[in-house]
């Protein structure tokens, strides 16, 4: 039969159209897959669906999909559909046709159609990225050839591509996930608080020491400005800082008390900067808050290390003092001083008697010191009268010192107070005795008492040498004695103030000095009636 | 009659002052006590006394041992080169170091020995 040229046209453009309908069906296949297997973030979703899909085009027997590991060439197994029949079972491809295939980047059978043997058929479908391979998926078909294809080659080629990028997809929003899991784990863990807004003071991201160290109780903060939660001083703060920002591009730290809670008082530093983007776009500022007090902390340890080895320093010099004393006297005793010079054997001895009494005052002086400021000395409270406890001292000091007069002024009625009288009486007598130490020329010390609300107020006056207005404020240091090389022809250990103000202290108590040099020194102290 | 060296002590403890005074006029010595530094750097610059060696404390108030050393070491007089021993109860290594560098001729720690002052002394002076 001939056909006509019109024919001829007819059956191509027929034959053209039929073509294109089935590409265009293709396509459409493809975009549906391509959406199925792209809209999905998880790994085990992502193989599922792709081996449905497989399953669907070819009704395969088992698909097993293995993956390379980032650097090595080695592969594993991460998903398994179906069973290959027993007798196929071991043909797993081995590694160099494996290699082969991932070359090749395509779909590859690799039983041979004539092989009379052969009960499956066995294929295998790279799984590659545009960047890199990710592993490959062995399926294993009845032996069907027929079913193999041009078209079954495009379709599975395809998805394993779409596949791939899914993967690839996925880890990278599982590296995003972990990473930002990582930030905020991280956020947390800093001990300052840390609150980031937009350019227009949205918050956009808070932790938890921010909120802890401002005393916020406001939840959900991401996304509300920080003026809905923030008030006072510390707002104001924050503004300036914010305003500086954005006018001038930096802002110093910046210091604010702020109140949290009840009773907590803290220092807050607070810093501020610009956060960019990565073509440095300004996009936000970000706000470091850090409570003070730590460092505070850290330089009241320190001071107080510098104190404790001044303070051995000083003990270790106050010792050796009359150390040497009782050395050098005793060694010219035994050496220089004649047997039969008793005026100097016996001067020297009582140098030596008084030195060694220093001693043992410095020394149990020491002792109380330290009982006290670890807390380990006891105080034994009981109603005590405190006129009582000053007349008896002073009647002690009255038969000793004959050029000193001591006048006391009581007021009427005075109330007993709770308190330790031994450690009262120590106070007294601490006091009494500098006073008269310090009157070298003799001269009058009048003790007055009186009641003030809630305290008795007990005032013991001289009329020595004084104190020099500088050296006032370091009176109740340990050791410390007014540098003057006349007065340090009087005896002391440096001790007994610091020993008054702590039992004072303990006491809850007050003690005030002010002094007039030449004219005489008044020190105050204050008991309150109840230890409560 | 044998001419006495002369020993000028500046220490601001009297019984250090008063035993020293005792040893070294034992010993044969002319002794002469200053309570502070300033005293003492008035003494040593009086002619008349012809100091021919200081004994001098470190730990002093308001004038301390190495500031009467240097005052001493740094003037123009003669006298600037007397032999100079410092008495010091400050143990620590950087005050002897402190003071040698500073011109101090020889140092003697409290509480000290006797015999090895006076043997350091006749070493400087016999």
């Amino acid at each position: 039969m001939k056909t006509t040229p019109l024919e001829k046209e007819y059956q191509f453009l027929t034959r053209t159209i039929s073509s294109l309908t089935d590409q265009v069906d293709l396509f459409e296949t493809f975009q549906d897959l391509s959406l199925k297997i792209i809209s999905q973030f998880d790994l085990e979703n992502i193989l599922d669906i792709f081996c449905r899909i497989i399953r669907e085009l070819m009704d395969y027997q088992s698909a097993v999909i293995c993956q390379f590991h980032e650097d090595s060439k080695e592969f594993q197994k991460i998903h398994q559909s179906g069973t290959a029949p027993k007798d196929t079972g071991n043909h797993f491809p081995e590694q160099t046709i494996i290699n082969w295939v991932m070359d090749q980047g395509r779909w590859t059978i690799i039983t041979d159609f004539q092989d009379k043997q052969a009960q499956s058929i066995v294929s295998i479908l790279p799984i590659k990225s545009p960047k890199q391979p990710i592993g490959f998926m062995v399926i294993t078909t009845e032996f069907n050839p027929s079913i193999y294809n041009q078209k079954l080659s495009s379709i599975l080629n395809f998805l394993a591509s779409q596949t791939a990028i899914a993967i690839e997809n996925q880890s990278l929003y599982a590296k995003l996930n972990n990473s930002n899991a990582y930030m905020t784990d991280m956020l947390e863990s800093i001990n300052n608080g840390i609150m980031a807004t937009d350019m227009k003071g949205i918050v956009t991201l808070i932790n938890r020491n921010a909120t802890a160290i401002l005393g916020i109780k406001t939840k959900h903060l991401a996304g509300k400005p920080y003026g809905a939660f923030l008030e006072g001083e510390l707002k104001q703060k924050i503004d300036k800082l914010f305003s500086m920002i954005l006018d001038k591009g930096f802002a110093p730290e910046s210091m604010v008390n702020h109140s949290p809670y009840k009773e907590v008082d803290i220092m807050i530093g607070i810093n501020a900067s610009f956060l960019t983007d990565k073509n440095k776009k300004t996009i936000g500022i970000i706000f470091i808050f850090r409570d003070m007090s730590a460092s505070k902390e850290i330089e009241r340890l320190t001071k107080l290390d510098e104190m404790k080895s001044e303070f051995v320093s000083n003990v270790s010099h106050e010792l050796r003092t009359p150390l040497s004393i009782i050395k050098s006297y005793s060694e010219a005793l035994l050496t220089q001083v004649k047997p039969d010079d008793h005026a100097t054997r016996e001067q020297f001895l009582s140098v030596i008697d008084n030195e060694t009494d220093r001693l043992a005052t410095i020394v149990s002086n020491l002792l109380d010191l330290s009982r006290i400021e670890s807390g380990k000395l006891v105080f034994d409270y009981s109603p005590v009268s405190l006129k009582d406890i000053i007349r008896s001292v002073v009647s002690v000091f009255k038969t000793k010192s004959s050029n000193i007069d001591i006048l006391m002024d009581f007021q009427e009625g005075l109330p007993l107070i709770e308190a330790d009288e031994g450690k009262i009486r120590e106070v007294l007598v601490n006091l009494i005795s500098n006073s008269i130490k310090f009157s070298p020329m003799g001269g009058t010390i009048s003790i007055t008492l009186e009641q003030q609300e809630n305290f008795l107020s007990c005032e013991v006056s001289d009329t020595g040498i004084g104190i020099p207005k500088n050296k006032i404020h370091r009176i109740f240091d340990k050791f410390f004695r007014v540098d003057s090389s006349d007065t340090h022809e009087i005896e002391g250990t440096g001790l007994g103030l610091s020993i008054v103000k702590h039992i004072i202290d303990s006491h809850n108590g007050k003690i005030t000095v002010d002094s007039i040099l030449g004219k005489g020194t008044v020190v105050t102290f204050y008991l309150p009636l109840t230890r409560s | 009659m044998k001419y006495k060296k002369t020993i000028l002590i500046i220490d601001d403890m009297k019984q250090i002052r008063d035993i020293l005074w005792f040893s070294f006029k034992q010993e044969g010595y002319k002794p002469i006590l200053a309570e502070n530094g300033q005293k003492g750097i008035e003494y040593l610059f009086d002619r008349e006394n012809a100091i021919d060696l200081v004994i001098l404390d470190v730990m002093m108030p308001k004038m301390d041992g190495f500031e009467v050393l240097e005052k001493i070491r740094t003037s123009n007089d003669p006298v600037s080169k007397t032999p100079i021993i410092m008495l010091t109860a400050k143990a620590q290594k950087e005050d002897v170091i402190k003071g040698l560098s500073k011109g101090a001729s020889d140092y003697v720690l409290k509480p000290y020995k006797f015999a090895d002052l006076l043997a350091k002394v006749q070493a400087l002076i016999g």
